[in-house]
């Protein structure tokens, strides 16, 4: 079934060289390099890197066996430690310089643990007595020592987005230093204790290991990702847990999360787009968490259970050449979770035996079908790199009306979105206008959460609800879909409204055609009644066309006219178009634009409506207003009224001066003088 | 002045002269007839009167049967309910017993009965028998089962008529909505989709907030009955219950259907009333009240709704109504507070304040300032002769335009103006000692400005 992974290896791994009696290979997390080191270097050092710039193969002397080897960030040095105390250099300005220079760590009896290139010409010895920081000048070919700090140092983790260094300390092992590196030298920030599951009671021995520790950024925080290994208690089951400490504004180290592994064995932990994934070797498959999920809190820790149940990455299959035929490429297919994988942050998997290097990446797509909690599918997927178009599959299907999802799930998955939604208006705003927070017209509901959210990675706007979601669901809304269609547009208009929104027209338009589709007339009407869509001009119009299947449609339309108060030139129009030709001489003498109307217009109505008083007192209504105006009842020529002057003169003069007869003159005559 | 008798009922009786067209058997054309302590004679010539009358006004004009006929002390009122049958209603005439040169006489004020109002009522009586028992042309062969029906039916809707205080909103039959703005609205609506999709039995769905309609999705046709049901006669009557002090304390009570106790009795289930709809639709009515939220529920008649659909709605309907209901409070308080009309709102005990009737023909809202709740109790806030007058207005108002304004002024000095536009009615009642025609005009100018600015009503 293609739904039974949700992770998978790159498609295209760095091949390197495999370890072998003569070759070793070593990978620098900072850069992404393996080295594939010859026979110590005189067979050759193959260097493979993410791009083609940063792969590259050279010869070195061999002098003794590696214990690490790592490039400057810049490529210009390359770094060598062969001794416990000392490290060699070697500039590679214009290919590689043959003379080497070395460094020894200062203190006499200090052992190297390691060493760190913390920007491209600074490097850090991490000695098991302290840290010692060197600028290197290739030029001079040595060393000039910067700074340097003493502690009993157990292990190091370091992290090259946050240039943080963990140094553990202490017996257990527990006690740990974070450094943060800036040019030139170093912050030391507050020290912490990491929590043990169980502290031996003597001889103290080191509890907390190296390989359970893991730095990286989680949601833009440097993260410190311990794997717990919990003795079997009564109270429960055996079962690893992951307990995360957050680097608060880069200063202290809080406790923050905790994920249940509910597994006991090897684990492993990688970062795959904010997602904390942890590889358990045993049963071969892994676990992904989002600490952005809402999960039980005690105030200061969020439980966090998986985000889906475990699951095997994808199988994956190597091309290599066939054995029998040389033009012919096998598939091989690779041992996940081998013995042989190696797990470096954030996202990569080496499997030293076979000379790969893969990244791990998210199939966003199969997550979807494996999550069945839509909600936290949902918030899930808004903090997802690759997410929108996933999330806008998944909302087409949520919504397809012959899902028939519950409309509770469909308001909290609106509501949730919307609050992405409505954040990112807000920095948006604050942005564009450099206004503070409490003037911004998208100011928080009062009775929403304050959410300390990271901002969104996806952001499901109106249009893309409507275009990818809110269409295509409506084209399907049919019969009893079309209720379900209309109940899910009126969820998202409220829900927008709650989040102060404001709604586009092409929602409410889709939501009226839709209820017109339906014949739910007067369901529309009380949505118009209620104010609920915004009135303009298109919907207006819109409603005046609905007049022939739903008559109120026509009053509605008038309504919303008036309301917008631009548009009387319209209101004329409908009234003269249903042959209420005194009703528009009301409207424009109580609105005062008399004296701009048009004649003609008006005229021509009246004498289609047949109806002869009515032309008449149209008629001698603008004769008045000529009166007013210029001082004569004579229509000017820029008016076209002659036909109209001609029509009257036909009708009421020519056969002597005969008014209509069952007008009487004062009701004509006082129809204009009450204007005035 | 003496004393005074009101309005009253005389008579109201069925009959179809199709059932006894041969000589002797006219006491089968009867198909009802209050009191029903009548002797047979009586209603023999009452019944063959009035089809006298209809036969002989039919001579002059065909199109239109006759409605009404006036005598001194009575006034019958003749309805057409159904092709065939007729429901005829006969009221006695206000009378005022006066004395003048030492001599007692009793003066009939046969002004103050407008036959326009007692028309809509006698039509609205038979929609409401329709309502609850469906067409009598459907049960045209049976007319036993037509008798019991009718018996049925009128033996309970008659002493709830209160025609004394029928009146204008009587020739409406409207219904009250409740103001508010669009965000509660939504959130009603969106309570409203959720029930009808968790509960696919429910045909249609309606929400009251107190004596206002706040969301339908029934037929307006319907609609207004079951919202006339609904108010003057369901809920006032659940309301006495619910104020017995042994009552438990629910979040949510069933008004039709089982009381939330005694859910598992499948007796109680089967009692709830069943409506026929105008669409020849045949639906159960369930009413749910949680605060002062009630839930309106009409449930396809297919299968009888079980015990178990009433826990289920109950569980689901309680606190969601209840959250609604404390925030519709909330809205309407707000709403009160923010209305520039507030202030004359809320002087409108007052008896010289003006006073409105609005009524839209279109979604047959209305809205009255004069009526002080919707219940037909006669707690008004102007005299009975000026609500009679209104009715009037609004009977000339069939001689007029369909855009027009009436001014009157009154012997005490009191005016009433109509002012009619886009099929919508405007009645005022101002009480302005030594006023004008223009004052008055601006006055109910104003009051369009104030209580209309955001619908289009030409002046």
């Amino acid at each position: 079934m293609a739904s039974d992974y949700y992770l998978e290896l790159s498609n295209n791994p760095i091949k390197f060289e495999a370890v072998s009696q003569v070759t070793n290979v070593f990978f620098d997390e900072s850069n992404k390099q393996v080295f594939a080191v010859r026979s110590g270097g005189v067979t050759g050092v193959v260097v493979k890197g993410p791009t083609e710039e940063l792969s590259t193969s050279f010869r070195m002397e061999d002098k003794g066996p590696v214990i690490s080897i790592k490039f400057s960030q810049d490529q210009r040095v390359l770094a060598i430690q062969r001794s416990k105390t000392s490290v060699e250099f070697l500039n590679f300005l214009n290919g590689i310089d043959c003379l080497e220079y070395s460094q020894s760590c200062k203190g006499k009896n200090n052992t190297i643990i390691g060493f760190i290139w913390t920007s491209p010409n600074e490097i850090v010895f991490v000695t098991d007595h302290g840290i010692e920081l060197f600028q290197v000048i290739p030029e001079r070919r040595s060393l000039k020592p910067l700074k340097n700090l003493t502690i009993n140092i157990n292990w190091f983790v370091y992290c090259n987005n946050s240039k943080l260094l963990l140094l553990s300390s202490g017996a257990y092992g527990n006690s740990i230093q974070p450094l943060l590196f800036k040019k030139g030298g170093f912050l030391k920030l507050n020290k912490f204790e990491i929590e043990l599951p169980a502290v031996p009671k003597t001889p103290p021995k080191l509890c907390l290991l190296e390989r359970d520790v893991t730095l990286a950024m989680v949601y833009g925080q440097a993260c410190v990702i311990v794997l717990r290994h919990i003795p079997p208690r009564v109270d429960r089951g055996p079962g690893a847990e992951v307990l995360i400490y957050t680097m608060e504004k880069m200063l202290t180290a809080k406790k923050s999360h905790l994920l249940a592994l509910d597994k006991t064995g090897r684990f492993a932990v990688n970062v795959v787009d904010n997602l904390i994934i942890v590889h358990h070797q045993a049963s071969k498959t892994s676990m992904i968490f989002d600490i952005n999920l809402p999960g039980e809190t005690d105030g200061y820790v969020t439980f966090h259970q998986p985000v889906t149940i475990p699951l095997p990455i994808k199988p994956f299959t190597l091309r290599v050449p066939s054995v029998q035929v040389s033009s012919d490429m096998a598939e091989v297919s690779c041992e996940l979770y081998s013995p042989n994988w190696v797990v470096f942050q954030p996202d990569i998997v080496i499997d030293a035996k076979l000379g790969c290097l893969w990244r791990v990446e998210l199939c966003l797509g199969n997550l979807a079908t494996v999550l069945v909690d839509k909600c936290r599918l949902v918030d899930c997927l808004v903090q997802r790199v690759a997410g929108k178009l996933v999330l806008l599959n998944v909302l087409r299907h949520l919504l397809d009306p012959l899902i028939g999802t519950n409309l509770g799930v469909v308001a909290e998955v609106f509501d949730h979105l919307n609050e992405v939604y409505r954040t990112f208006l807000e920095i948006e705003m604050q942005s564009q206008m450099a206004t503070p927070a409490s003037t911004s017209p998208f100011s928080r509901p009062p009775s929403g959460p304050l959410t300390t959210s990271p901002r969104a990675a996806v952001v499901i706007d109106q249009s893309d609800m409507y275009t990818s979601v809110f269409v295509p669901i409506a084209e399907k809304a049919e019969g009893a879909a079309g209720k379900f269609v209309v109940a899910v547009l009126i969820e998202y208009v409220r829900s927008l409204g709650d989040n102060r929104i404001p709604v586009q027209h092409y929602l409410y338009e889709l939501l009226i055609n839709t209820m017109v589709h339906r014949k739910a007339f007067f369901q529309l009407h009380q949505l118009l009644q209620y104010h609920v869509v915004s009135d303009s001009k298109p919907l207006a119009c819109l409603l005046l066309s609905l007049e022939n299947i739903y008559p109120a449609a026509h009053q509605l339309a008038l309504d919303m006219l008036k309301r917008l108060g631009t548009a009387n030139e319209e209101i004329v129009e409908v009234l003269l178009s249903k042959k209420q030709i005194l009703d528009a001489l009301r409207f424009i003498r109580g609105n005062g634009t008399v004296e701009q109307a048009s004649a003609r217009k008006f005229l021509e109505a009246a004498r289609n409506t047949g109806d002869d008083n009515i032309f008449y007192s149209v008629f001698k209504f603008f004769e008045q207003r000529n009166e007013q105006l210029r001082g004569g009842p004579n229509f000017t020529k820029g008016e076209h009224c002659d036909v109209y002057v001609k029509y009257y003169e036909e009708k009421f003069t020519n056969a002597g001066d005969k008014t209509p007869t069952d007008i009487t003159p004062t009701e004509t005559g006082c129809f204009y003088q009450l204007v005035k | 002045m003496g004393s005074t008798s009101d309005v009253s009922l005389l008579n109201l009786y069925y009959f179809n002269s199709a059932y006894g067209p041969r000589e002797g058997e006219e006491e089968k054309k009867v198909l009802y007839y209050y009191p029903s302590q009548t002797d047979v004679e009586t209603k023999i010539k009452n019944v063959g009167l009035t089809e006298a009358i209809i036969k002989f006004t039919d001579t002059f004009n065909p199109s239109k049967p006759c409605e009404a006929l006036h005598t001194q002390k009575t006034r019958q009122i003749i309805h057409q309910a159904e092709p065939g049958f007729w429901a005829v209603m006969t009221l006695l005439v206000p009378t005022i017993n006066k004395t003048k040169d030492g001599q007692d006489y009793t003066e009939y004020q046969n002004d103050d009965v407008n036959d326009s109002v007692y028309l809509a009522v006698l039509k609205q009586c038979h929609l409401m028998f329709q309502l609850f028992n469906g067409n009598l042309t459907c049960l045209a062969d049976n007319p036993t089962q037509i008798k019991n029906m009718l018996d049925q039916f009128y033996s309970r809707f008659i002493p709830t008529l209160k025609l004394q205080h029928s009146d204008l909103l009587d020739i409406f039959a409207g219904m009250q909505f409740l103001p508010l703005d669009a965000n509660t609205f939504l959130h009603v609506q969106c309570l409203v989709n959720k029930v009808e999709a968790s509960f696919p039995t429910v045909h249609s769905s309606a929400i009251l907030f107190n004596d206002q309609l706040v969301w339908s999705g029934i037929d307006p046709c319907d609609m207004q009955l079951i919202f006339h049901y609904l108010v003057t006669n369901l809920l006032p009557n659940f309301l006495e219950t619910e104020i017995e002090p042994s009552r438990p304390r629910v979040v949510g009570r069933y008004v039709t259907g089982p009381a939330t106790s005694a859910v598992k009795d499948e007796l109680s289930c089967s009692s709830i009333p069943r409506l026929f709809l105008s669409s020849g639709q045949n639906v159960y009515l369930v009413v749910y009240k949680s605060m002062n939220a009630t839930s309106c529920l009409l449930l396809d008649s297919y299968s009888t709704p079980t015990p178990e659909f009433f826990r289920r709605l109950d569980a689901f309907l309680g606190s969601r109504l209840a959250q609604i209901s404390e925030e519709l409070a909330a809205s309407c308080s707000k709403s009160s507070i923010q209305s520039p009309g507030s202030s004359s709102l809320g002087s409108s005990l007052s008896p010289d304040s003006p006073k409105f009737i609005y009524y839209n023909t279109l979604n047959r809202a209305t809205k009255s300032t004069i009526h002080l709740d919707g219940r037909k109790c006669g707690l008004v806030s102007v005299s009975q002769e000026l609500i009679k007058l209104l009715g009037d207005v609004h009977s000339d108002k069939e001689r007029l335009k369909a855009c027009s304004e009436v001014i009157l002024k009154t012997k005490n000095d009191s005016w009433v103006a109509g002012k009619f536009a886009n099929l919508r009615e405007f009645y005022v009642v101002l009480n302005t000692k030594n006023a004008n025609l223009i004052e008055i005009s601006d006055e109910v100018k104003r009051m369009c400005d104030l209580h209309l600015k955001s619908i289009f009503f030409t002046d």
